[in-house]
This record gives C-alpha cells, structure tokens and sequence, in this order.
C-alpha cells in the first residue's frame, strides 16, 4: 500500500502542516494583529482565560502554560460552558478572556462573552469570521487569516494554528507587560514560526510513515483512549475529538495518573487504541513514561507523540518523534498532530466507513442547533 | 443457564454500600463536621488570614479527583472572593505554576488511604511553594496527614466485603465530598462569614440529603434492576453533567469501568454536542445525563436531551426535577429528592448510577476491577 494514496484531506492537514501552517502565521500573528487585540493599558491584565468549545476548548488547554510561563500570570482553559454559567466575579476580575471560534457562531461563546464583560473583564474574539457575532460581542477581534478550505472535514490545521495563536498573543501580553523584552518577543515568535515549519517540515514525513506502518494494528480497535498531561493533555484532549469526529466511535481522555485509576480497568483491551501526548519537558514526564510501561505491560502498545529521547520510551511502543520544542509550553500545541493521523487513516482506510460528523446526514444533522441554544447571562 | 436476579446482583460490595448509604452515612457526616470544624478553629488560632484564602486547589486521584470537583460549588459558595480550582493531582505536582501556589492560599488532598503518590507530590509541591495545606485522609499517621500543615481524619467505613476483594467505593467517595465540603464549612464558620446556627444547619441538612438519597435509591431498585438488563445490550456508556454534575457524571463513569470494565466517555453538555453526539453506533450507546434543577446551566442541559433521543440512543437523565419537565418521555428518568442546598446535590446523587454499576457488573459476570488478575495487576 502507499500511504500517498490514503492522504484524505484529514491526513493532509496533518502532514502538510509546514505548508498549510505559514500563510496562516503570516497573515494573522503580525505585531501589529497581536497589539490590536489586547487592551490600551495591557498592564491592567492580571490573570487569563482561553475558552471554546470543542477543539477551541482543546486548544486553551494546550496553550494556558504559556501564559502562565511567558506573563507569570493566573491562566486556564476551560470550556465555553463552563466560562459563561459558571466562572465566578473573582475569576474575571482583571481577566483577559479569549474566545476561540473559527466561524465565531455558536452561541455558547457568544454567552461566554457577555457574561465575561459583565464582569469587567477585556474580551478577544479568536475567530477567522470578523464579521461574526462573537467578533461583534468582543472588545477586540484576532482574526485567522489564510485558513484553507476544509469544510466537511473534521479541523486540524484550525487548530494547529488557534494554538499557535495563541501563543503568539501570550508572547505579545509577555512582552507589553515587561516579562520579556523585545528580543526574547522576537525570539519566541522566531522559534514558533521555525517549529511549525522547517522544523516539522524535517519530521514530517517520517511521522507519517510510522502511524501509516501502524495502522494494520491500529485498525482492529475500535475505540480509544488519549492521555496527556498539563498542556499535553489539550492534546490528547483534540485527538480523542477527532475519533467521534472522523469514524465515529468512542474516545476517552485522561491524564496518565488519573488512567491508572480509572481507564487501567477497562475490559476488551484487544478493541482499545491508546497514545500519549508526551512533552520533554513536562513536569510530569517520568509518570508518563511509568504510564507508558505499565500499557506494555498489559499489551496496550501505545503510540506516544513526544518531543523527547526516544529511548526514554519502552522499545515497543510505537513513538512519533517530533523535534525538540525549543519552549517548554511549545510541544504541547503540536503533539496532536501525529495522533491525529490515528483518527484521519482509518477513515481513509475503510471504504464503507461513514463520512467525517456521519455527513451530518439523520440524526446527526445539527443543523444550527449550536447557534440558536438559548443564551443566559447570570 | 439460572437466571440472576436482583437479590444475586445485590450481594456484592458495591449493593451493599449503597444499601447502607441511608443510615451510615448522616453518622459519618457528624464526626467529618466536628473534625473540619475543629481543623478549621485551629487554624483560625494560628493565623486569622489561614481562613480566609484567596484561591484554594482541592486534589485527588480517582474517586478523590471527582470529590474534589463534586465539593468545589460549595466551597465557591462559602467562600465569596475566593477562586476554587479542583485540580488533578498530576496538575499540581508539577503542571500548576509555582507562583499560583503562594502564601494566602489553601491546597486540599484527598486521599483515603492516606498514600496515593501523586498527591503525596502535589501537597508537598504546595506547601514548599507557600501554600496552606490540609489532607483529608482515613488514617491520623498516615503519610498525608503527616507531611500536611492540617489533616481532617475522615472516618474510615468497613465495607462488607470478602477478604482480598476490594470493592469500588461509594461511601468512601461521599465521606471525601463531605470532608471537603465541611472544612469549606468550618473555614466560613471560623471566618465569621456564616453563624455557628447555619453551620450546624449545614450539617443537619446533609445528614438529611444523604438519608432522603439512600431511601429513594432503595426505593428505585426494582426499577434500576429492569433498567440495567436493558443496558446490558450497551456497548458504550457517555456520562454529561455540569460543573457539580458534572462531578457525578464522572464518578457514575468511573463506577462502571471499575465494575464491569465499561469503555466510558463524559462532557459538558455543550461540548458534549461537539464531539460525542458524532459517536455512530447509537443503537449500542446509553447516554447518562445528570441535571440539577439549580445548575446555572439548565437550559443547556434540557436543550440536549432531545438530541439524546432524536440519534436513537437509551438516553437515562438522573435529576431532581419534577419527571414532567423532562423531554420527549422516552427518556428513562430516575428522580432524586431536591437538595436542601444546591451545593449539597454532589454529595449523594450518585447513588442510583452506582447501583446501576453493581447490577451490572454481576449480570456481565464481571469481577470488579477485572479481579486484579493479569493483565490489571500491575
């Protein structure tokens, strides 16, 4: 088999993450688009809040540490649910809340915005649609420009690049709140667009050979477990998304304690996939790699995206190296993207496999129920 | 082959613990509220400013991390002003930044053996950091309760069960909830924030709850009988709730892969139609919905049940409202007595999930955490 021939537009905005990943840094993550988007006075920013839904939500997980490193600042990602019912006035007070939604419509995000604004707090809408309600709710607009067309399929590359932006506005608020001067601003940005493109550029292909060499294994189960930790599990977090999303089963997310509490105890193991979001420089790096040990053990082989040593790993997991994140928050916004071939080749590889969201076709046509659920602000 | 009936699948620990909820536990919460109360005026002794936190981080692994979640509303509550993160214990033992874990703030772990690892390193990594801890924990000597500034002994209840066969825990997670909850108690107590007359108000109403909570269960058994013969055709179980929901949707997903090693998912009910409503096999797909009639997202939470039924999945919506306001009718609906106090429902709402886990796990001829036999006994 060529894998060339299995490169379903999923799979594409895996691999060609370098090529799809630089208009899109280049048109929306310019200085200028960074400064826009935060307040006048960014010193009045005293803790952060990364919202979405779905992927979005993901995506805020992923990237809270870098604000929380770079701007030594309070910083979470949680849901848009979560963000407009439940967040308390302690939690906004000073608080920059950025709402992630590509088409800026759902009106969970909309809610999240007035109920943040209520409460003082200084809203960005991360949107690639400005002229979108959420874009209209918000104080100020970071706009995705250059996103390609991947509408039916379930979003990578939007993600990739929400996490990406985000960073970059981390590095921005760093810099304008003095944490970091202008030539370690620059140096971040450097780095970031270099990891993105180059360096992913030099993996890439190797990545894409090994889940491909895995996927005679990898399509006997049918369902999946994704475990990371801290901003590595916004990672598993994503690709546990895309296995409803792309072939429609079952996936679990956990961090790799809290899996030997719970998810260890699963039955059918010989039905389960699970991979790992792995940083190198994760706090909790030797728990993972304990976690890891412990799945072979059990004949749960994992496949582990890591941008650590390889030989850290037991020798029969299946390991997608990805180059060493020159940032310790910096992997964390990258290390979906090999596991998320684990849920775009099986699909590419079942002919009778029903279409990425079942085609949206009954029950599952949604329609525009996310955009007319009913909105409350507390 | 005999057939098992309700009387066979109720003579496993797991049954039994539910059975004797109504009248073990309002005694526990007694001893837990003398014990947090007592904690909680001792620390006042120590330092006026120990009682009155600016952020608290409450951890466990497990049971104890949905405790931790489960008890985070009614800390929120008696705590005005304070910021209340419910964290996993990998996350504070190295994902939460240092800087969040100052002076002025209070970290609580739970761990009921008093040994579990990772909260051992999450309450140490706080504490080194400048953070107030207190372990809430089964035994006085054990490593929790020695290496935290504060402990609050939970008692330890004795689960009927053979020798050499552990059981999941349902009266240990609810002696967790309440400990967490009353030391909230006691720190608002000791605060001056609310009157020794509610205090002890609290603690009545609880023992009240947990009662009306175990009776009612009993009550349901016939009916939760029939209902898990009908989900033994199930071959994936999605749990969604809400922030305090949320909690018992996680704890009733836990139950079942402990018990009969269900492949289990669990959301938000927003994300929830972000990503799970796209699962395809909904004829073998049960969706537990828990909805509090006081959850600030309520309209959300009846917005999804109609999506529940409309895919074609068994849809089963545990909740205090009155049966009349959940819809369309072909939803099975368990009832549960009204909370006294909103903050109270995740203290004893997740008796009839449990006992849903029980029955099952005897009717599948599982042993409960796969009989710690090879591969689960690592």
């Amino acid at each position: 088999m060529n894998r060339l021939d299995y490169h379903s537009p999923m799979v594409r905005q895996a691999v060609e993450t370098p090529t799809m990943l630089a208009p899109i840094m280049e048109a929306s993550f310019t200085d200028e688009a960074l400064r826009a988007a935060l307040p006048a006075d960014p010193s009045s920013i005293k803790q952060v809040i990364l919202s979405g839904c779905g992927d979005s939500f993901a995506s805020g997980v992923a990237t809270y540490p870098a604000f929380e490193q770079l701007c030594q600042l309070p910083a979470q990602g949680i849901s848009a649910l979560y963000c407009g019912r439940y967040t308390t006035p302690a939690e906004f007070e000073g608080a920059l809340v950025v709402l992630n939604s590509i088409s800026g419509g759902p009106s969970r995000v909309i809610e999240s915005a007035r109920h943040a604004k209520a409460h003082g707090a200084f809203t960005v809408a991360f949107t690639s649609n400005p002229d979108s309600p959420l874009a209209r709710e918000c104080d100020s607009i970071l706009q995705l420009k250059e996103l390609p067309d991947t509408t039916g399929t379930p979003k990578v590359i939007a993600y990739t690049a929400s996490c990406v932006g985000l960073f970059y506005l981390a590095a921005k608020l760093a810099e304008t709140q003095k944490k970091i001067d202008g030539a370690e601003y620059q140096a971040v940005r450097d780095a970031l667009y270099r990891y993105g493109t180059s360096d992913f550029a030099a993996v890439a292909d190797t990545i894409d050979e090994t889940v491909f060499g895995y996927m005679e294994t990898w399509s006997k189960f049918d369902r999946y477990a994704m475990l990371g930790d801290g901003g590595d599990y916004g990672a598993a977090l994503f690709a546990g998304f895309k296995f409803p999303e792309s072939v429609g089963r079952m996936a679990h997310w956990d961090d790799t304690e809290n899996f030997n509490h719970v998810g260890y105890f699963h039955r059918e193991l010989d039905k389960i996939g699970t991979a790992m979001a792995v940083s190198a420089d994760s706090p909790t790096l030797q728990q993972a790699i304990r976690t890891a040990r412990v799945l072979c053990e059990m004949g749960r082989i994992p496949v582990i995206a890591t941008d650590a040593e390889r030989e850290l790993f037991p020798p029969e997991a299946v390991v997608c190296t990805m180059p060493r994140a020159p940032y310790p928050w910096m992997a964390a916004g990258f290390l979906h993207i090999p596991l998320t071939l684990l849920a775009s080749y099986p699909h590419a590889l079942e002919p009778d496999m029903l279409a990425p969201y079942r085609n949206k076709q009954h029950p599952w046509d949604n329609g525009d129920r996310l955009r007319k659920s009913h909105i409350e602000v507390l | 082959m005999a057939t098992i009936t309700r009387n066979d699948c109720e003579q496993n620990a797991l049954s039994k613990q539910v059975k004797e909820f109504a009248v073990l536990v309002p005694g526990y919460i007694d001893e837990i509220y003398a014990r947090a109360v007592k904690v909680a005026a001792d620390m006042a002794a120590q330092d006026a400013v120990l009682v009155r936190p600016e952020a608290v981080y409450v951890t466990g692994c497990g049971d104890s991390y949905g405790a931790s979640m489960a008890a985070a509303p009614a800390l929120r509550a008696l705590l005005p002003g304070c910021t209340v993160h419910p964290v996993r214990a990998s996350d504070l033992a190295g994902h939460v930044a240092a800087f969040r874990l100052k002076r002025g703030v209070l970290a609580m772990g739970i761990s009921v053996s008093g040994t579990t690892q990772r909260v051992l390193d999450g309450m140490a990594r706080a504490k080194s950091c400048g953070a107030f801890t207190i372990g809430l924990t089964g035994g006085t000597d054990s490593p929790l309760s020695r290496d935290c500034d504060r402990a609050v002994a939970l008692p330890q209840p004795e689960v009927s069960a053979e020798p050499g066969a552990p059981a999941p825990s349902v009266l240990s997670y609810a002696i967790s909830c309440l400990g967490v909850i009353f030391t909230g108690v006691g720190l608002a107590l000791a605060a001056g924030t609310i009157t020794q007359e509610q205090a002890e108000g609290y603690r009545e109403d609880a023992k009240a709850y947990c009662a009306a909570c175990g009776e009612r269960c009993q009550e349901q058994a016939d009916d939760l009988f029939v209902l898990a013969q009908e989900l033994m055709g199930c071959d994936g179980f999605d749990f969604v709730g809400d922030d305090a929901d949320f909690a018992t949707a996680y704890f009733g997903s836990c139950k079942f892969a402990e018990g009969f090693g269900a492949f289990t998912v669990y959301d938000d009910s927003e994300n929830w139609e972000h990503v799970n409503h796209f699962i395809k096999d909904t004829r073998h797909m049960a969706t537990f919905s828990v909805i509090s009639k006081s959850s600030p997202s309520l309209s959300r939470q009846l917005e999804q049940l109609p999506v529940v039924a409309y895919l074609g999945r068994k849809g089963v919506v545990v909740t205090d409202l009155p049966a009349e306001r959940i819809e369309p009718q072909e939803l099975h609906v368990i009832s549960l007595p009204e909370a006294p106090v909103s903050w109270l429902a995740p203290a004893a709402n997740y008796l009839a999930l449990s006992l849903l886990a029980s029955y099952m796990t005897a009717l599948s001829g599982e042993q409960f955490f796969r009989g710690f036999a090879r591969p689960w006994n690592k």
